[in-house]
């Protein structure tokens, strides 16, 4: 019995000790969008699909960073609460039940800059601060 | 879906839903399908969006190719001298011509070595493994039409996907694999998610049609042969409860059909009721695996079976996690004294993430039991011993 629970107390502190990466994003939409701030639990549901459209019944359009970018995975650990490869992991559970597919990925803050200026409904995140016309970061709370 | 046959009675009809009224169940679930898709007609086409000029069609697929051993005899098609025809691998293609309409359609190719459900030819080439069509109604609530993957447990709408899975594929004893088994029914489906609060969270599926699944039994010559069943009247559903423990999560489910086309006592034209149901906890924590399923089936008044396991796995590192797993399944036959050991398996394997789609698996299985593909086994004999292992490598993009 104390062999269990040494070994049960070696798995435990070894869940606790995860490094969680502390990088730093910003979440952008297009200037046309009229809101300053997002929700944590919102923004998630919007890049899990559990959530389409915003307040003004727009389609929301998200857009993904590169998998393997450090970006992605601080906006996995912070906006999920779970890794990129954890959150890979769901997409895929989704694409090969014919349940959904994943947000479109661009493979630099430059695309998805690029593509949230096309589109007005839609929202990405970027590894630095933006200053550019038709594009503004949203403050998550 | 798991269906054995060793047969020495034929049972009684006792479905606990008449089939007069699942009739009637589904015919009505495709009249509101029709309605639903007439009603909402209008507004799909002027909710027609910008998809901000990225194609509307996606292409995605998966290969998982194992090299299997066995030893003791064959189980699931693996020989004793080892097999690398073994694999599964499937090409989808997912067009949302609208942001409310999706048409998917899937291909598939499944080798089952020296199974003799792949002998007899019933896995075949590449066939259509799906094709449905799909309607967002609201923003949680979908319905489709046709062909598509039964949720059914943990593992049945991914029951092939290596990349997915701990192990080559999911518990055997449970989800079936080539015999026994449909991955998918042609009917209609619906899927309902609901956010109960901020931390719960409900899924429910209700799904109505048919489908055919392989059985292995005796012709009327008493040669091994595989029987195409069809299991018709199907009505089922599905729940998931999401809970506020990030990854937690418990699901329960089942469904009835009519069956028709089982092997030998039963004559062609027998129709039998079957009854299916089962209960899950899926806990994916950040480091940590823990699954534990249980199933329960009854086929007319004629046999019972049980199974459950229990699935647990460790991230040792970002790329390799150790997954092992224990599996029970015990049958109830009339005539027997005391519950058959269907099967024991034991596994233990390694699971190694080049990248989270591209993953190598080794994996080793004790296996004892009656479940064995060929010859059919005698419940009234010794259980069999069959150890085997496979090592796969499983890609998806």
């Amino acid at each position: 019995m104390k062999r269990f629970w040494v070994i049960g107390l070696f798995f435990f502190s070894l869940a606790v000790s995860s490094a969680f990466g502390e990088g730093k994003f910003y979440v952008i939409v297009n200037s046309a969008n009229p809101l300053s701030a997002i929700e944590g639990g919102e923004l998630s549901k919007i890049y899990m699909k559990k959530t389409s459209q915003w307040p003004n019944g727009q389609q929301i359009l998200p857009v993904d960073q590169a998998e393997g970018s450090s970006v992605r995975e601080s906006f996995s650990r912070e906006v999920h609460g779970k890794s990129a490869s954890d959150i890979k992991a769901y997409w895929e559970q989704r694409i090969f039940s014919g349940r959904g597919t994943p947000p479109l990925e661009k493979g630099s803050d430059g695309e998805v800059i690029a593509y949230i200026k096309a589109n007005p409904n839609a929202v990405g995140y970027v590894s630095s601060p933006v200053s550019e016309p038709n594009v503004k970061v949203l403050k998550v709370n | 879906m798991i269906r054995h046959t060793r047969s020495e009675s034929i049972g009684v009809k006792t479905g606990w839903i008449p089939c007069h009224l699942v009739n009637k169940a589904v015919s009505v679930g495709l009249i509101i399908f029709n309605l639903l898709i007439v009603l909402s007609a209008a507004p799909a086409v002027a909710a027609d969006i910008d998809l901000g000029g990225e194609s509307k069609l996606t292409i995605h697929g998966f290969l998982s190719q194992a090299y299997a051993n066995a030893a003791g005899g064959i189980y699931l098609g693996i020989p004793q001298d080892g097999t690398t025809d073994y694999r599964n691998t499937a090409l989808q293609f997912r067009y949302e011509y609208s942001s409310k309409d999706a048409f998917v359609i899937q291909f598939s190719e499944q080798r089952l070595g020296e199974s003799p459900v792949q002998a007899q030819g019933f896995l075949g080439d590449v066939q259509l493994n799906w094709v449905f069509y799909e309607r967002r109604l609201f923003d949680n609530t979908t319905i489709k039409v046709g062909k598509f993957p039964i949720p059914l447990g943990i593992y049945n709408e991914v029951l092939h996907v290596g990349t997915v899975l701990p192990f080559f594929r999911p518990p055997f004893g449970f989800y079936g694999d080539g015999s026994y088994t449909s991955e998918t029914i042609n009917g209609v489906g619906l899927y309902q998610a609901l956010q109960m609060g901020e931390s719960w969270g409900l899924e429910a599926d209700l799904y109505a049609g048919g489908f055919t699944f392989i059985q292995l039994g005796l012709d009327q010559n008493f040669q091994l042969a595989a029987f195409p069943t069809e299991a018709n009247d199907v009505l089922g559903g599905a729940l998931w409860l999401y809970t506020p423990i990030e990854g937690l999560r418990i699901g329960a489910g089942g469904y009835r059909s009519t069956d028709q086309n089982e092997p030998f006592p039963f004559p062609p034209d027998h129709k039998i009721t079957h009854t299916d149901w089962w209960a899950s906890l899926d806990a994916r924590l950040d480091r940590f695996l823990l699954q534990a399923e249980y199933r329960w089936e009854r086929e007319g008044n004629f046999w019972t079976y049980k199974d459950y396991y229990i699935l647990g796995g460790v991230k040792l590192t970002k790329e390799l996690a150790v997954h092992a797993a224990a599996e029970f399944a015990d049958m109830e036959y009339p005539g027997f004294a005391s519950n058959i050991k269907a099967t024991k398996d034991y596994t233990l394997g390694a699971r190694y993430a080049f990248r989270p789609n591209l993953i190598a698996k080794g994996e080793y299985h004790l296996q004892k039991g009656y479940m064995q593909d060929d010859p059919i086994p005698d419940y009234l004999a010794d259980p069999v011993k069959v150890n085997y292992y496979i090592v796969s490598l499983a890609v998806s993009f």
